[in-house]
């Protein structure tokens, strides 16, 4: 075990995929100097072959992704800021998430999309997206959202080593985050998710970004006595559902905190789930805390007006702690 | 040898139409090229073109009738595709 | 490349271009029948460019297409009966019923597919070119494309990559004056062929209804690509003389957006008449010989066409094993 930051050992998992198996590429914008510093070093170790700068073009570069690991290579697209995904949007949703079915399942497309996504550093509506719901709903694609260090490890190396299309979504503020990392680290399946805390009084399942905030919350409220299941799903496609269902029938109330935008957000999708599978055991609604429908804005009291935080998980776990 | 023809799907939002008229009764013969039905859909009347010489057998769904894509209409003898 | 290298390949051009052509004859009577279920493009008029280009291609070379592919399907040696199964949505079909004709591919084969996407193929051809160039075994990657396709941002961004990572692809525009209802010269600015030029990418444009001039530029193009020698951009002026899909005229209603003289002006330059008429006339080959070749692709046709037609329906629960790979949907 060694404690590493978030972006270090997204960074180790690159590394030590690339030097496994020569088939895998990366490009995209930057990544030889690394904005982000997830792709540091790889120039140097690996050569303008398996990495490389690319033009910015993200509505061709999602499509070169498709032909190259159409030509038989693992690729890795990092496209930078998640809204640029929005920019690169026709060959993912109309190629990536949908050739392998139209083609009878001929093709395999062993791509690994990188972006990071999020908000809360003032970079204004086109950088800080959480756009994993567009995503979750294309058909074949799987959505990964580590939320630490040592999972953010493990999925990489599954994503890269797996034979579908998978965005590997970073939370990018947490890019700095310190935490434990196995030091044989191994690839950690998809549809697995880890409880973090033990509780009954009620379920709280936070996304990517949103636990750090969870976890606050659930300290505050154990000092009030009250003790959450927290839910860390993981992935979002391939959605471990069970786990989360489970949770809920012991404990009857359901909290789902999400980055994105709530109409259509992955915390909807879950509490649809939850109500469809659990519903005898409800004792409340089951409560989303999400972004408003709105574009977030770049004065840092305004945009942390919008986003989720402790206090209003607090008060969502307390809502359905009401109802009895 | 008998052929039974179906409602073909005319633009990719079509789910079905009006056979407004045929141009044959069951027994006529046709040739290839004339007008065989018309068929009615949200925008305009359009006729529909024997792609061979034959016969009208029978019709399936009468003047004014609706049918959905791919539902049989008529059936036809054709000698020679 | 001498015109001996061409000469020797003419009959079998000619008996490539007549299957397509009467493949695509057979899927407009079917259309019209109500027999596909879905839009069928059809490339009539436009085999000599396929077939003049996929000539030079290996098993391992790739090619995208456009939604107009079946030419290009059959000119790379697609399955007839696979590819007409295809577009009956039956389960037998190359792609198992779920793509239809606008998605006919046969990977085993390096066609990554139609694609229903006005310019979908840019990028993926240019994707497979890196792949193929970082081989080193001097495979090559062909986009075909239409001059509507030409307009999409993809198009420029595409052969900017090539130009500059040298990539062994050749975009060939097959130029057929429309996209889709609209007359191109109303919406494309400038010539197409110097959008290649602006991004230092040589440029050769030819009649596409002759298949001696497709073949020779192809080849140009295929070796300059395999020695390493970077990108090539072909133009090939032709004509789909059924129009962008089939049964259009019951989508137009009583619009109209092309002269009968016009697609009777093109008629009369069909490759096929033109490459025969040569042939011929040259006495390369004999009309009992030309019989014969159209005797066996009418049997051929009318083989796949019942394949198509006595096959079982797609297996509707099979989207949800094949979305994924080693993992159900």
């Amino acid at each position: 075990m060694a404690r590493k930051r978030y972006i270090q050992a997204i960074n180790e998992a690159l590394v030590e995929e690339m030097a496994r198996d020569p088939k895998v590429i990366l490009f995209g914008e930057d990544v030889e100097l690394s904005l982000f510093g997830d792709t540091r070093g790889l120039l140097a170790q690996f050569g303008r072959d398996r990495i490389r700068n690319t033009p910015i073009c993200e509505a061709t570069l999602t499509g070169m992704a498709v032909g190259a690991a159409s030509a038989g290579y693992r690729v890795v697209l990092h496209m930078m800021f998640s809204n640029f995904i929005y920019t690169g949007f026709d060959a993912i949703a109309n190629q990536m998430a949908k050739l392998r079915l139209m083609t009878g399942g001929q093709m395999k497309l062993p791509i690994t999309v990188i972006a990071g996504y999020g908000g809360g550093t003032s970079s204004a509506a086109q950088h800080a997206d959480t756009p994993y719901p567009l995503l979750m709903n294309l058909g074949g694609l799987n959505v990964i959202t580590p939320s630490n260090a040592a999972d953010a490890k493990g999925l990489l190396k599954t994503s890269i080593r797996g034979d579908n299309p998978t965005f590997f979504l970073e939370a990018r503020a947490r890019g700095g985050e310190m935490s434990e990392v196995p030091d044989a680290c191994e690839p950690l399946a998809f549809g697995q998710a880890r409880r973090v805390r033990q509780g009954d009084h009620a379920t709280v399942v936070a996304i990517g970004t949103m636990m750090k905030h969870a976890l606050e919350a659930a300290a505050r409220l154990q000092e009030q006595g009250i003790q959450v299941d927290l839910i860390d799903p993981r992935t979002l496609v391939p959605l471990d559902e069970r786990s989360i269902v489970e949770s809920v029938m012991r404990t009857g109330r359901l909290v789902v905190v999400d980055e994105a935008r709530d109409r259509c957000s992955a915390a909807s999708q879950i509490a649809a789930v939850v109500a469809d599978s659990a519903f005898p055991a409800l004792k409340a609604p089951i409560k989303r805390v999400t972004v408003p429908n709105v574009a977030l804005p770049y004065a840092p009291n305004a945009e942390r007006r919008l986003l989720p935080d402790a206090d209003k998980i607090v008060a969502a776990v307390m809502q359905t702690l009401k109802q009895a | 040898m008998k052929i039974n023809l179906k409602l073909a799907r005319a633009g990719m939002n079509m789910e079905e139409a009006v056979i407004a008229k045929w141009h044959r009764k069951p027994g006529e013969a046709f040739k290839k090229g004339e007008v065989l039905y018309e068929v009615e859909n949200e925008k305009s009347v359009e006729e529909v073109e024997a792609t061979a010489d034959g016969v009208l057998l029978e019709v399936l769904v009468p003047e004014g009738g609706e049918a959905k894509v791919g539902q049989l209409l008529c059936s036809v003898d054709i000698p020679k595709l | 490349m001498t015109n001996q290298a061409l000469n020797v390949r003419l009959v079998h051009l000619y008996e490539q271009m007549l299957l397509i052509r009467r493949m695509e004859e057979r899927l407009s009577q079917d259309k019209a029948a109500g027999h596909l279920p879905g839009a069928a493009h059809l490339y009539i008029g436009q085999e000599a460019v396929a077939v003049g280009i996929c000539d030079h291609l290996r098993d391992t070379d790739y090619i995208t297409s456009t939604h107009r592919g079946h030419g290009h399907f059959l000119a790379r040696g697609g399955d007839p009966r696979a590819m007409m199964a295809e577009i009956w949505g039956k389960g037998t079909g190359i792609c198992k019923g779920m793509g239809g004709s606008m998605h006919v591919a046969d990977v085993s084969k390096g066609i990554l597919g139609a694609n229903g996407i006005v310019g979908g193929g840019f990028a993926i051809a240019a994707g497979a070119a890196f792949g193929a160039r970082l081989d080193g075994k001097s495979g090559v990657s062909v986009c075909f494309f239409g001059d509507g396709a030409a307009n999409q941002g993809v198009f420029s961004e595409s052969m900017n990559m090539a130009a500059i990572w040298r990539l062994p692809a050749i975009f060939v525009c097959e130029n057929n004056l429309y996209s889709e209802f609209t007359p191109s010269h109303e919406i494309t600015a400038g010539r197409l062929q110097d959008r290649a030029r602006a991004y230092g990418i040589p440029v050769e444009v030819v009649d596409g209804n002759d298949v001696g001039q497709v073949w020779e530029a192809g080849a140009r193009a295929v070796e300059r690509a395999r020695d390493d020698g970077g990108p090539t951009y072909l133009e090939a002026m032709t004509y789909r003389i059924h129009g962008h899909a089939e049964a259009e005229s019951n989508l137009l209603g009583k619009g109209r957006y092309r002269e009968d003289a016009e697609i009777e002006s093109w008629r009369a330059r069909c490759p096929i008449q033109k490459l025969k008429a040569e042939l011929l006339a040259a006495g390369a080959v004999s009309v009992a010989r030309i019989e014969g070749i159209e005797t066996r692709i009418a049997a051929l046709v009318d083989d796949a066409a019942h394949f198509a037609e006595t096959s079982a329906e797609a297996d509707a629960e099979l989207s949800f094993d094949i979305m994924f790979s080693d993992q159900t949907a």
